[in-house]
């Protein structure tokens, strides 16, 4: 995941240290694990919530 | 009139008197800027004073109420405004660096509508960067202090609206809330905070990025219930500005008031958000179910099979929309943003396309599942904040101490202050704050009532009369200036 924040380090120009390639490192692997739950669920067949019509929100 | 007296107004309390001409617009609000004056300094709530525009707005209210075209309960009513609102002719700044300097050219409708009701608009008011957060200790714009106790956070991210309208520095405030941001700091200050129903009222002219897109809101911060129904009458409905606003009609909500609520079903929301509140706040919330109870409501404890997974489903899609409001700024003035920030948009760089997909889906499931909940229960009921308002040196060194017991203030699932409120931004559900009590600091705990989707009257006829049942709303904080 390192390689992937020093690849946006270089493409956007940001001039990262080296502790704060850790410190976004670490986040983005944070995310990851929370984030992996969410594979967890049956999903088949459910539409993603990406149509926002607030008359058929919820 | 006395500057002091202007702590017991509301807007319900003091519209039939400006319309009657007995207190004057601009009065009013000259009293209200000297206010700002004394005590602004102190609390940092306003970012910008627009006291000229204020003035000039007063006198026009006081011409055209005294030629007899009163527009209505607004007219002549001071208020403030979020400074991630677009102003025209008045700086902007969405508490970034970025936009330090940025003047808009264009109101945002939630501000021409209120101009239109012939509000008056006294300032601009403090948030955390970019409204990114629960603290409202900026790095840029400094610290919103709370009213009620100056070593605390007023919340946030709309802690300027909050603190302006606790400490009577304004009548009403526009905020917005994409995970907790109005409702926040309405609880940590102890008056009403709305983020209504997605859709309700405009965000156009709300700084992009300073909320996902599916999860923010425009929301009300007032003291009272009632003032908070009679800003969303003026404020809410369709905008072809905004295409993400609802056309469902637009209620008399002031009328809800007073409905008899006997019956009613509450739903008391159960999940991973009671693992960081404390026993006081716990307790208070049971107290206020009491007097709902007492009041006629029925309760049942509830929950969705995947509540779960609410703060990954928000924390993803805040993220990755936040993400691409970014991504240009990110590239040409990285170092304008504050550290935390600036890490926290960099790590949303990376997150997959499919995994916000996925989010989307779990997101229509937990949609599902609240629409399911509501064919048994017509209301939820659960705590806004599961503490009250930690001390600025808490916040700092990201450590709250909770019933004795260290917990990290954030982690992966977000701010431990967004918990209780994140599942009405998932889903877009309305969701109010009211007072219900105070902790063993003398600090307030507010509860949030919340319903179906456009159910805000139903909403607003409970917590009015749960506000008419009790004497939280009524108290004030003590400030230098009495």
């Amino acid at each position: 995941m390192k390689d992937a924040v020093q690849r946006i380090n270089v493409e956007y120009g940001l001039n990262l240290t080296d502790e704060e390639i850790e410190i976004i490192t670490k986040q983005v692997e944070a995310g990851q694990r929370l984030f992996q739950k969410l594979y967890e669920v049956d999903v088949e067949g459910v539409v993603p919530a990406l149509k926002i019509d607030p008359a058929e929100r919820s | 009139m006395k500057m002091q007296d202007l702590e017991n107004l509301t807007i319900a309390g003091v519209a039939p008197e400006v319309q009657s001409r007995k207190i004057s617009p601009v009065e009013l609000t000259r009293l209200f800027l000297a206010r700002i004056v004394r005590l602004n300094p102190v609390l940092n709530a306003y970012v910008t004073i627009t006291a000229e525009n204020a003035l000039a707005q007063a006198q026009r209210a006081e011409d055209e109420i005294a030629q007899g075209n009163y527009r209505g309960a607004l007219h002549g009513i001071p208020f403030s405004i979020k400074d991630n609102i677009a102003t025209h002719g008045v700086r902007t700044t969405a508490g970034s660096k970025v936009l330090d300097n940025w003047v808009p050219d264009f109101d945002a409708t939630v501000v021409t509508k209120l101009k239109e009701s012939g509000a008056i608009i006294l300032g601009k008011t403090n948030l955390h960067e970019w409204a990114l957060g629960g603290t409202t200790i900026n790095p840029f714009y400094g610290t919103t202090r709370n009213p009620w106790d100056l070593n605390r956070i007023a919340g946030g991210s709309s802690g300027g609206s909050g603190a302006a309208v606790a400490a009577s520095l304004c009548l009403g405030s526009i905020g917005t809330d994409s995970a907790q941001s109005v409702r926040n700091p309405a609880s940590m200050c102890g008056i009403a905070g709305l983020k209504p129903t997605y859709g309700r009222i405009s965000q156009y002219g709300t700084v992009p990025g300073t909320g996902a897109y599916s999860c923010n809101h425009t929301g009300i911060l007032a003291k009272t219930v009632a003032d908070t129904a009679i800003i969303l009458s003026a404020v809410a409905g369709h905008d072809p500005k905004d295409r993400l606003s609802a056309r469902q009609p637009v209620g008399k909500y002031a009328e809800s008031l007073g409905k008899n609520v006997k019956g009613l079903k509450v739903g008391i929301l159960r999940g991973y958000f009671e693992e960081v509140m404390a026993t006081e706040v716990r307790q208070v919330f049971y107290d206020a179910l009491a007097v709902l109870k007492k009041l006629g409501l029925e309760t049942e404890e509830v929950t969705i099979p995947h509540m779960d997974l609410i703060p990954a489903v928000k924390v993803c899609t805040s993220r990755v929309e936040n993400a691409s409001a970014h991504d240009h700024n990110l590239r040409t003035r990285a170092r304008d943003y504050s550290p935390q920030t600036l890490y926290a948009y960099l790590s949303a760089l990376l997150v997959p396309a499919s995994t916000y997909v996925m989010a989307q889906r779990v997101r229509r499931i937990i949609c599902d599942e609240f629409r399911a909940l509501l064919e048994r229960v017509q209301l939820f009921a659960i705590p806004t904040v599961g503490f009250p308002a930690p001390t600025i040196e808490e916040c700092n060194s990201g450590w709250l101490n909770i019933d004795g017991k260290k917990v990290r203030r954030q982690d992966a699932r977000s701010g431990a202050d967004s918990f209780c409120a994140i599942p009405f931004n998932v889903t877009g559900l309305p969701s109010l704050n009211v007072c219900c009590g105070f902790s063993s600091a003398a600090t307030p705990i507010g509860m949030q009532i919340a319903s179906g989707p456009f159910q805000e009257e139903l909403i607003f006829s409970v917590a009015h009369a749960y506000e008419q049942a009790t004497d939280w709303h009524k108290r004030r904080p003590v400030l230098e200036i009495n």
